[in-house]
């Protein structure tokens, strides 16, 4: 047919979805949780990358807080990320982190808008075993931080969650997280099965489409790896 | 044989995603002249995460057309303002909705669907539009974007017909005189389509000359529906897209030689 021979297409690309992993890598994390975080970070990786429309449309980026604050991977295609080998040492800079994650957010979806690509809702997903360091509930960093996580999720700017791992301070973590989407506490050992729910859902989310609100596993039901607490 | 304008030709096709998930196409469209004088295109695209958006779709275009074609009938000295009939097919379409919902005790929103209408006479076009799709004409010989995407800042998030304020997200362009031929589509044609930046969206010569020249030559209307669903379903059309498709065309006067 010599009308498809003819016809350009003007925006031969994917959409895409940017997903932010944001990591404390503080000195507690030592041992067992930084060991397995960094397998559930591969496996991550390597899972996204078996998925054909995935491997083209998610876009990561990694970012640690620890002995500073790190942008390990700034957003790239998920083929462009190395394996990750963190360590874990320093305090809990996690205001500042999460507000670099924000900035990043913003930045990236910048670009999109420039380069004319379609994109869908970014995520941010910190995965803490403590509490900030840099900050304290009612301090103006505090304020100023946690009022832009809240804005930016009723406003649609981005997707954030939480999980945290013993020991973590979930209740300061459900002060921080938006009250639509408490924080989750990772069960023992669970790293694995948290990031094949991540893997699932960041895949799910770049294969919809115009109209879909996407189903997401729950990840606090019996067989999952989290829970929600009520206390 | 040649064939007298105006002409109206289309096609709604299944995405590859629907396909390999084993749904149905959520995509409608329902296009007629009438008195060889009028042009009426609806064009719908029902949500994927609703269970029966394919139904609104098909709903909405039916009702958007019947109400058209009884405004048009009225030719009493009070008869409607053709500029208001792209709003009264929206209208329309989304009392089908409500009343189907009431009958059947469906949920409203498990219909949810984009809507596009257009009125063409002569040369002027008439245009209303909620949610994503566009309408794109040939007017004086060049390319204008009468209606673009409504959806929201991100690829998987779009207003249907079905919201609680619906009227207050409804598009109606303004009229437009000088046309020489239109297509009106949903959004599985939007990335071959139209060219995006940070300035918003606009019509890809490289896409609608083409497609506008196939249009202008067609002679047989059923072929030319048929050749438009193929080429829909091509690999190179659906390589960027995995959705649903549809793209109505329609050819207002005159003919390239």
């Amino acid at each position: 047919m010599s009308l498809l021979n003819e016809v350009e297409i003007a925006n031969p690309q994917h959409p895409h979805c940017a997903t932010l992993l944001l990591l404390d890598t503080s000195g507690s994390m030592e041992g067992d949780k930084i060991r397995q975080l960094n397998e559930g970070l591969n496996f991550f990786k390597e899972d996204i990358l078996q998925d054909d429309l995935a491997r083209k449309r998610v876009d990561l980026a990694i970012v640690t807080f620890g002995e500073g604050v790190n942008i390990v991977q700034n957003f790239s295609s998920v083929e462009d990320v190395p394996d990750m080998q963190l360590t874990a040492e320093g305090l809990t800079p996690m205001g500042y982190a999460l507000s670099t994650a924000m900035d990043l957010i913003e930045q990236r979806k910048n670009e999109y808008k420039i380069k004319g690509v379609d994109y869908y809702r970014p995520w941010i997903f910190m995965i803490t075993d403590g509490e900030p360091t840099d900050m304290k509930p009612g301090d103006a960093k505090w304020n100023s931080v946690v009022g832009r996580i809240h804005e930016g999720e009723s406003s649609k700017k981005f997707l954030f969650f939480t999980v945290g791992v013993e020991p973590a301070n979930m209740q300061t973590l459900k002060e921080l997280s938006p009250q639509n989407r408490p924080p989750l506490k990772l069960k023992k050992d669970r790293f694995r099965e948290m990031f094949s729910w991540l893997s699932k859902s960041t895949k799910r989310t770049s294969a919809s489409k115009v109209g879909d609100i996407v189903p997401l596993d729950n990840p606090a039901g019996p067989e999952g790896w989290g829970e929600i607490e009520t206390a | 044989m040649t064939i007298a304008t105006p002409y109206i030709f289309g096609a709604s096709v299944i995405g590859p995603l629907h396909i390999q998930d084993g749904l149905s196409c959520q995509d409608a469209c329902l296009y007629e002249v009438v008195s060889d004088d009028f042009g009426i295109i609806a064009v719908a695209d029902g949500l994927g995460s609703v269970p029966m958006s394919d139904l609104g779709a098909r709903l909405s275009v039916e009702a958007a057309v019947s109400a058209a074609k009884s405004l048009l009938c009225d030719t009493s000295k009070d008869g409607p303002d053709i500029s208001e009939i792209p709003m009264k097919m929206m209208r329309a379409a989304r009392e089908s909705l409500e009343e189907t919902a009431l009958r059947e005790g469906f949920r409203l929103g498990d219909m949810a669907t984009t809507l596009i209408t257009v009125l063409f006479r002569g040369d002027s076009i008439y245009t209303a539009q909620i949610g994503d799709g566009a309408v794109v004409a040939r007017v004086d010989g060049s390319l204008v974007l009468l209606s673009g995407p409504l959806n929201s800042e991100y690829a998987n998030e779009v207003t249907p017909i079905t919201c609680n304020d619906w009227q207050a997200s409804i598009f109606s362009a303004e009229a437009r005189s000088g046309a020489e031929c239109v297509a009106v589509f949903t959004d599985g044609c939007q990335r071959p389509a139209l060219l995006k930046t940070a300035e918003g969206y606009g019509p890809f010569e490289k896409f609608f000359h083409p497609v506008f020249s196939y249009a202008a030559e067609v002679e047989d209307i059923a072929k030319g529906g048929q050749e438009l669903g193929e080429f829909l379903s091509s690999e190179k059309i659906s390589e960027y897209s995995e959705d649903d498709k549809t793209l109505v065309l329609a050819v207002l006067q005159g003919r390239q030689q």
